[in-house]
């Protein structure tokens, strides 16, 4: 059985077309489920773990990498398939998945190529796609107990599970260091560039900050502070992707 | 029918970077490409290749598939394939390596080991 989990800010008159839409292509396809409309009163938690309950094979989350994020946690808990209908903005967790924008991800799902995925853990919380440190000026990186990284100049810090040079199911991570670029008087005027950056696949991770205590962030939103341990969770959930998948 | 994708076999190749705004310290072992650019101390273990960038600054005994050098390096390199020694590299140390090229202009101070082919002289004829 699907349950399809639609995100509250989706569940307005902009997005009742392509919701529309969905619902049809999914009946066509013969995979429609019981659909569960999140509110401010009604917690992403707790709808997931109800479908769990209610034996549900595959859940579906229809809307944005907010969603995907918030959701992650309780769902590595459990064995149950995930699968996203992205709508909405931004949604760069399905793109990199491949699975395309809107009613076409009925498709996908339909077809279901599933893979098994690593997750990133920091404390209690896991993640699929990226966290980041913003600017910071002195931070030291213990990698794998193996070896330390630090920075010379002031950089910020990206710890990605799938992107750029990231494989998400080689049982690592990566977290990649970019050296922000000198300010010229013009500086104000340009976007901050970022160039020599480093990159270092790890398991376990230590981030520790000179000064004062660092945000640690996912989606915009701090998670953590530094100091923080990060590591990965080898193949932790199963996911359906597209064919046209960065990896 | 469900098609399943083996993720046994990854489609990327992690590669390393030690950007010219890091330094690293300890033992690095890794199975990927590294690519150095910055300063490393300690060892760098590898079953692929290692490219030592003109800024790169190394402090540690390298051992890797090709190795291709262009920076400084302190201490001694094994490269189990091609060893690339380029005009601006500087080399304290040993190197053991199966093939060799060095540019002109390169600096080496250490011993060189073949491990290609062991060398084996020719009878020669006395000459009556």
């Amino acid at each position: 059985m699907y349950t399809y989990i639609v995100e509250s800010e989706i569940n307005n008159k902009k997005y009742e077309a392509d919701l529309t839409k969905i619902e049809n292509r999914l009946i066509e396809l013969e995979i429609r489920g019981r659909v569960e409309k999140l509110t401010i009163l009604k917690s992403l938690a707790e709808t997931i773990k109800d479908a769990v309950r209610n034996q549900s094979e595959t859940i579906v989350l229809i809307g944005t990498d907010k969603l995907i994020n918030n959701a992650i946690s309780t769902l590595a808990e459990f064995k149950t398939t995930i699968g996203i209908i992205p709508l909405g903005e931004p949604t760069l967790i399905a793109q990199s998945l491949g699975i395309p924008y809107g009613m076409e991800a009925c498709d996908t799902l339909s077809a279901r190529i599933t893979s098994a995925l690593d997750l990133g853990r920091v404390n209690n919380r896991y993640f699929l796609s990226a966290l980041h440190v913003p600017d910071c000026r002195t931070l030291t990186l213990d990698c794998d107990n193996q070896f330390q990284v630090s920075t010379v100049t002031p950089s910020t810090i990206d710890i990605s599970n799938f992107s750029e040079a990231s494989n998400p199911h080689d049982g690592k991570l990566e977290v990649i260091v970019r050296p922000q670029a000198e300010k010229s008087i013009f500086g104000f005027m340009k976007k901050p560039s970022y160039s020599k950056k480093s990159v270092f696949p790890f398991k376990k991770l230590t981030i520790r900050s000179g000064g004062d205590s660092m945000p640690i962030m996912a989606d915009g939103e701090t998670i953590i502070k530094t100091p923080a341990t990060i590591e990965v969770v080898p193949k932790r959930i199963k996911i359906i992707v597209g064919k046209k998948r960065d990896f | 029918m469900a098609m399943f994708k083996p993720d046994s076999t990854p489609s990327k190749q992690t590669e390393t970077i030690i950007g010219s705004s890091v330094k690293v310290e300890g033992n690095f072992s890794g199975e990927g490409n590294v690519i150095i650019e910055g300063q490393l101390q300690g060892t760098l273990k590898t079953k692929h290749n290692v490219s030592i960038g003109t800024g790169a600054r190394v402090k540690a005994n390298i051992e890797a598939q090709d190795v291709y050098l262009a920076g400084e390096v302190h201490g001694n390199i094994k490269a189990n394939g091609k060893l690339q020694v380029t005009s601006s590299a500087k080399l304290i140390g040993n190197i053991e390596t199966s093939s060799l090229a060095i540019e002109p202009g390169a600096i080496l101070n250490g011993k060189c080991i073949m491990t290609s082919e062991t060398y084996i002289p020719e009878k020669i004829e006395k000459v009556k």
